[in-house]
């Protein structure tokens, strides 16, 4: 507890504590994956095969690091923003011990093989069920905090927390409908071609409010917070948050091109795809405009290169994003490992930058301390910038080549390569990727050194300070 | 704009439910679950092969609908929303690191499935996929299941021929290792049995058969080219010795023919794939090349007839005797 202000802290520690540990888990098991593919002898039957394994990668890197970094950091914005302090600290403990359990749960059952295999929507309804107890509690003393807030007016952050809250209840409980037949084993509401709109109706918006909201809320934040300049445009952010929120759930189908969908439900995917690029660069101008005057902090403010580097990922994915779901181009560029390389940028790149430099920016102050060293902060932040562009850049320039051999014909019509003779071209890229995750990963080692330095001095200071 | 608590959480529920419903909820009333012309249902073998296949994680390597702009295996169909009917859960799938899979099923015999579970490199000496012999034996019979109906009544159709010849195939090789031969060679047309191979079997030609017989061939027929590579033991009848064609030379001569046209269109009902989808005919003759100067110690390249040599081939002298007669029984 900070005493000063009365903010329930001690519990942001422990979801920022937790969500590293998953965070490392998700790099060190995404790692492991990317050398299976380069050399399959390194699957190790049943639990640490492949098809196992990366389930556990995406939901360690989404839920575990992503949801429990945005549960850290939404309490810790809400109890500032609106100057109350968290509605109910012991429900917040309670859902810690819960988040715990259900990522933990989800890493054993999904090495069980407890998979529905829609992604991102894979644990089995027992896990499923406590996953919206968890989201309950959360959005609960969330909307209560904000609702007795003791300040009136409610900054952007506030918005999207708000919307995250809503939007992950609706589609969480559409794409998980499903009827139980035993404890480990469920069938989905929906079957066939409508099954599968729906899943990515999911799927899609997973990202939509998972990896886009939450990370704008803690930008829009901590930009300002780590400039000491105000955000550039009030309205401006009006006018993003509402069009995001509008556009963002008609897009899921544009992962269904050419798919045996209805064609219209195609078209108006890919129509509002190509439309959310305005709200996107609205917020990357936002971040831009906010640094005028003040670009110089971009050699000065480690803190500031994260953000700045983080929003213009996110900029840079809200390009790629919409143009891969125009037909065309998906037809050429869908099912290649230009996909992976595209997830990449947005997670390594935009939200887990920005993460960092919230972690950077809270840690010391929760702990009353010092970062520990600012030169290791920017080791760390060089050594993810280069794993991160050398697996996505890698990908790319896979995918177009796997793409282009793919569609390779003969003068005759005919396919000039077999199946086979395309994907033996990849194992190159593919050792590359390894590589550029293990550097990701020596960069998150250091940081996390680097937090765990700064909390263990914090701690010798505190108990010379009382001998 | 003021912003509140309500106005953002009743904002956000209106804007989020209205475009659900148009996007999600109208193709759920709308899309008509109706089956689809090769759609039929599933046996509970091949429903307990579609368990496997969502519990393991397939579909992160593996799509299941071919899309109009889909040129590979399988691509003589466009998926339709009907092949889907009442499946639970409808994957698509999102990658191809794997080939697509949704019409897999009669592509290769049940044998050749089985052997490519246990061990995908048996079948596919290149492939990065995991090995399944962590799978029981019934396990592994239910995926393969699975994987043969993909394609419904097509897939059946084309399992009904792997069935047909599978059991002549296994009635040839039980008459014996030459009653066999007789009736492999007896399965080639007439016009190609007298065909010798029209490419040079070059140094440069024979290292690319080389390259060819290790990245397809050889986990089936071994190094030695006498079929017994790791996946004989899963496969009848067993791959091919290739070292018993010495004796079963057409006229004592021809056998150039004879592998283009096995290699070409495989020979149904057996392990062997076809691979006229995978190699163009000059691979096939390198390979054809390949095989005879390799495992039988001849080859029958540029010999009559022949017409007049292609202008990039160099001046290549084949030295290659056929076996002295009266060698074989």
């Amino acid at each position: 507890m900070n005493q000063q202000e009365g903010y329930a802290d001690d519990i942001v520690k422990g979801f920022v504590i937790w969500s590293m540990v998953w965070g490392l888990v998700a790099v060190l098991v995404g790692v492991f994956i990317s050398f299976q593919i380069a050399f399959p002898q390194l699957n190790f039957p049943p639990y640490l095969t492949y098809g196992r394994l990366r389930p556990i990668h995406t939901n360690a890197g989404i839920f575990g690091w992503g949801i429990g970094s945005f549960m850290a950091f939404f309490i810790y914005i809400t109890q500032r923003l609106t100057r109350t302090s968290l509605w109910s600290p012991g429900l917040a403990k309670a859902q810690l011990w819960l988040f715990n359990i259900v990522i933990a749960l989800a890493a054993v059952t999904l090495a069980m093989g407890m998979n529905r295999s829609k992604e991102y929507a894979e644990l089995e309804w027992p896990v499923a069920s406590l996953v919206v107890v968890l989201w309950v509690i959360f959005a609960v003393n969330i909307v209560m905090t904000i609702v007795k807030r003791r300040e009136e007016q409610m900054y952007i952050s506030l918005w999207y927390i708000l919307a995250t809250l809503v939007g992950v209840a609706v589609l969480y409980l559409v794409n998980n409908a499903a009827i139980p037949v035993s404890l480990t084993k469920s069938y989905s509401a929906y079957a066939g071609a409508n099954d599968a709109n729906v899943q990515w109706w999911y799927g899609h918006n997973a990202v939509a409010m998972v990896l886009t909201t939450p990370p704008l809320a803690i930008f829009y934040y901590f930009l300002p917070k780590a400039t000491g300049v105000p955000i550039y445009s009030h309205r401006m952010g009006v006018i993003a948050f509402w069009s995001l929120i509008f556009m963002y759930l008609w897009t899921g189908a544009h992962h269904l091109l050419w798919a045996p969908v209805p064609d219209w439900v195609q078209t108006l995917a890919m129509g509002f795809s190509v439309m959310l690029i305005a709200p996107s660069w609205a917020a990357v101008f936002n971040g831009y405009f906010s640094m005028n005057g003040q670009w110089h902090q971009m050699r000065e403010n480690y803190l500031v290169k994260f953000l700045i580097f983080g929003i213009t990922f996110y900029g840079l994915q809200t390009l790629q994003g919409p143009s891969q779901s125009i037909r065309t181009f998906s037809a050429f560029i869908h099912f290649t490992d230009w996909v992976p390389g595209h997830v990449h940028m947005g997670t390594l790149g935009w939200v887990s930058l920005v993460l960092f430099a919230a972690i950077y920016y809270t840690i010391p102050r929760l702990y009353h301390s010092e970062i520990y060293s600012i030169g290791l902060a920017n080791v760390h932040f060089w050594l993810v910038l280069t794993g991160q562009l050398i697996f996505s850049i890698t990908m790319w320039i896979a995918g177009v080549q796997q793409a282009a051999m793919l569609n390779a014909t003969n003068p005759d019509g005919s396919l000039h390569y077999s199946f086979i003779e395309t994907m033996v071209e990849l194992y190159p890229y593919w050792h590359m990727r390894a590589v550029g995750g293990v550097i990701y990963l020596a960069g998150l080692l250091v940081f996390l050194y680097n937090i765990y330095q700064t909390i263990a001095g914090a701690k010798t200071q505190a108990v010379a300070q009382r001998a | 704009m003021k912003m509140t608590p309500a106005f953002l959480i009743v904002g956000a529920l209106l804007v989020f439910w209205a475009s659900t419903f148009i996007i999600v909820g109208l193709p759920s009333l709308t899309m008509k679950d109706t089956p689809s012309d090769i759609w039929r249902p599933l046996s509970p073998l091949e429903r307990e092969g579609h368990r496997l296949y969502v519990k393991n994680g397939c579909s992160y390597c593996h799509s299941l609908f071919i899309r109009v702009n889909d040129w590979d295996i399988g691509a003589e169909r466009i998926a339709k929303a009907g092949d889907y009917a009442g499946i639970e859960p409808a994957i698509l799938g999102s990658e191809r690191t794997g080939p697509d899979l949704s019409q897999e099923g009669g592509e290769h015999s049940d044998d050749w499935n089985i052997a490519h579970f246990n061990n995908p490199r048996y079948t596919t000496p290149v492939s990065l996929m995991p090995a399944w012999d962590f799978l029981t034996k019934h396990e592994i019979t239910a995926l393969a299941a699975y994987v043969q109906a993909l394609g419904g009544k097509d897939a059946d159709v084309r399992q009904k021929r792997q069935r047909e010849w599978k059991r002549q195939a296994q009635a040839a090789y039980a008459g014996g290792v030459d009653r066999n031969i007789e009736w492999l060679h007896a399965q080639v047309p007439e016009v190609w049995r007298r065909m010798p191979n029209p490419y040079p079997a070059t140094e440069a030609a024979l290292q690319r058969g080389k390259r060819i017989y290790q990245q397809l061939c050889i986990n089936c027929h071994s190094p030695i080219g006498d079929g017994n590579g790791p996946a004989q033991p899963f496969l009848g009848p067993p791959p091919l010795n290739f070292t018993i064609l010495r004796r079963h030379l057409v006229e004592n001569r021809y056998i150039g023919g004879i592998f283009y046209y096995q290699i070409m269109n495989g020979i149904t009902g057996t392990a062997m794939p076809y691979f006229k989808k995978h190699l163009e005919s000059e691979k096939i003759w390198d390979l054809s090349n390949y095989l005879a100067v390799s495992f039988v110690g001849y080859t029958d390249a540029n010999t009559d007839p022949r017409g007049i040599d292609a202008s990039y081939e160099p001046e290549w002298q084949n030295r290659y005797q056929p076996p002295a007669v009266n060698q074989s029984p």
